[in-house]
């Protein structure tokens, strides 16, 4: 893993959602993520993990809070500047998300066209992304052919192009068997251990206890019970009780 | 600019990904476009027709004279029609000319003019009136005066056959504007659906465009675009259609109705077809963009 500085690149301040009066879906949520680092943001289903990675991303709007992204609300862009952030945050979803009819090689370019690259440029980076992520030799295969393990490598190539500064990965190896879930894991770290801040969210204690980061832990959403748990030994999914978070 | 290379590309796969769907809506614009195109055509012609028969010469008399008309005296009443302000020309053309004017006219019967005797040529005076100072009144007047002269046996006027053709002209611009505005419209909507379509079937392309950063600009132009190529692919092949369909029947016409003249129906002129190709593309363009906007707020 990449030493972390001490600069955050993330930091959540007080962030809240609701989608139903009654029950909140979390409450004064905050944190920091530095950059360089390989966080995991872990509670039940339903916590409102994917929710928080979505609004680091403003495809979700919280209801009270502030979440700075590179020194910047993201939360009080204006709609136009939202997609000059996403290209610096690569996003990786448990359903892939590719376009499953286009060839490997169009999915990871896409995030490059978008950057307006010249052809011979996006040609020799989306070559070198599939072949980091062991897909080289794939690029003219329709993704839709291709196994759920071997997809969800193409998502990480597509979210790693652009050399982001963030990685979202959200339950990245929620379809996948545990080689292929392995093999995903691996990828992110090596991209983290390449300087890029990573940001997984995953419900897999096992993962956790497997591969051990800094956890951000959302449980029940009441803001006396999420907590931040530095000290990886801290934070054992199975093991999890308020105690364990206590700071 | 970096971006046109892949708007093309993404342009063509949509075209390609959605081929019947936009097959469909081509074929239904060409329809459009040849009905709009084809009363474009009659209007033109019938306008050009106008023209001929009427326009600056709707005010023209023929007199013919008797065969016995006294030189001095179709002289006199051509110095007498000279000298009224309303009367823009006038010309006496005698009998032989007259003959030879048919002759030219219709050269495949020269022999039958030619044998017949120089009484089937009576001598005419073709009367010009300015259509700047003289009204139907005047025209009418005139006719009144030159039928009751002792020299003149019968007068000719386009009159009546101008009368005919220029309603049918004013009845062929009002249809063809009004079935213009409402093909304007019905084709938008057309567009406007087919490219809705497109965009939802694509939907997950562009959950993903968005997701890695495309503005929404990026993500609209490729639809813009299908719309365009299919509006304007649409005009091109209505705009054939019309082309053959005229130089097909433009002969057969002549011979079925010889009074039409030798261009009966006339092919829509450059500007026209420029027109109808810029307005094809503003509506391609119109119907994707309200339908990729609705789209891309919802």
């Amino acid at each position: 893993m990449a030493a972390a500085t001490a600069q955050p690149i993330l930091e959540v301040r007080h962030v809240s959602k609701r989608y139903r009066a009654a029950r909140p879906l979390f409450r004064d949520v905050t944190f920091d993520v530095q950059a360089g680092e390989f966080v995991y943001v872990t509670g039940p289903s339903g916590s409102g993990k994917s929710t928080l990675l979505r609004m680091i991303y403003r495809a979700e709007a919280a209801d009270t809070g502030t979440i700075q992204f590179c020194g910047k609300d993201v939360l009080a862009l204006a709609p136009r500047a939202v997609p000059f952030l996403r290209r610096n945050i690569g996003v990786i979803l448990q359903d892939f998300k590719l376009i499953g009819e286009e060839s490997v090689y169009d999915n990871v370019a896409l995030a490059l066209e978008i950057l307006g690259l010249p052809q011979r440029e996006i040609y020799d980076r989306v070559r070198q992304a599939l072949d980091r992520v062991g897909l080289a030799g794939y690029e003219d295969i329709p993704a839709a052919d291709l196994s759920g393990g071997e997809q969800q490598r193409v998502a990480v190539a597509r979210a790693v192009v652009t050399r982001p500064s963030l990685v979202l990965a959200d339950e990245p190896t929620g379809n996948l068997d545990a080689g292929n879930a392995a093999m995903v894991v691996d990828l992110l770290e090596e991209v983290n251990a390449e300087g890029t801040t990573v940001l997984l969210a995953t419900h897999d204690n096992m993962l956790i206890a497997a591969r051990p980061h800094r956890t951000v832990a959302l449980v029940e959403g009441s803001v006396d019970e999420i907590r931040e748990a530095r000290a990886v030994e801290d934070v054992r999914y199975g093991a999890m009780s308020q105690e364990a978070f206590q700071p | 600019m970096n971006h046109l290379g892949y708007y093309l590309r993404r342009t063509l796969a949509g075209f390609r990904s959605e081929w019947g769907t936009n097959l469909a809506t081509v074929l239904t614009l060409s329809v459009a476009f040849v009905l709009v195109g084809s009363l474009a055509t009659v209007a033109l012609s019938l306008g050009n027709q106008v023209e001929r028969w009427g326009g600056a010469d709707q005010f023209q008399v023929t007199a013919y004279l008797r065969p016995d008309a006294p030189a001095a005296e179709v002289a006199q009443l051509g110095a007498a029609l000279e000298a009224m302000p309303e009367v823009r020309a006038v010309r006496h053309v005698p009998g032989d000319q007259a003959r030879q004017r048919l002759v030219e006219a219709f050269p495949e019967e020269q022999d039958a003019w030619t044998s017949l005797d120089a009484s089937f040529f009576p001598g005419y005076v073709e009367i010009g009136l300015d259509p700047s100072t003289a009204d139907e009144a005047h025209y009418r007047q005139l006719v009144e005066r030159v039928q009751k002269l002792s020299i003149v046996q019968q007068v000719e006027t386009h009159g009546d056959w101008y009368t005919g053709v220029l309603g049918i002209h004013r009845a062929a611009r009002v249809l063809a504007i009004a079935l213009g505005s409402l093909a304007i419209f019905a084709t938008i909507f057309v567009v406007a659906h087919t490219i809705r379509l497109n965009f939802y079937r694509r939907k997950r392309q562009v959950e993903v465009l968005r997701m890695c950063g495309a503005t929404p600009w990026f993500v609209r132009v490729p639809f813009l675009l299908e719309g365009l190529f299919g509006s304007v692919l649409a005009a091109g092949i209505a705009l054939g259609a019309i082309a053959l369909f005229v130089a097909t029947v433009r002969d057969r016409l002549v011979n079925v109705a010889p009074v039409l003249g030798q261009t009966p129906i006339q092919h829509l002129p450059a500007v026209v077809w420029a027109g109808f190709v810029v307005g094809a593309a503003a509506i391609g363009l119109t119907g994707a963009w309200l339908s990729v906007g609705k789209a891309l707020k919802a």
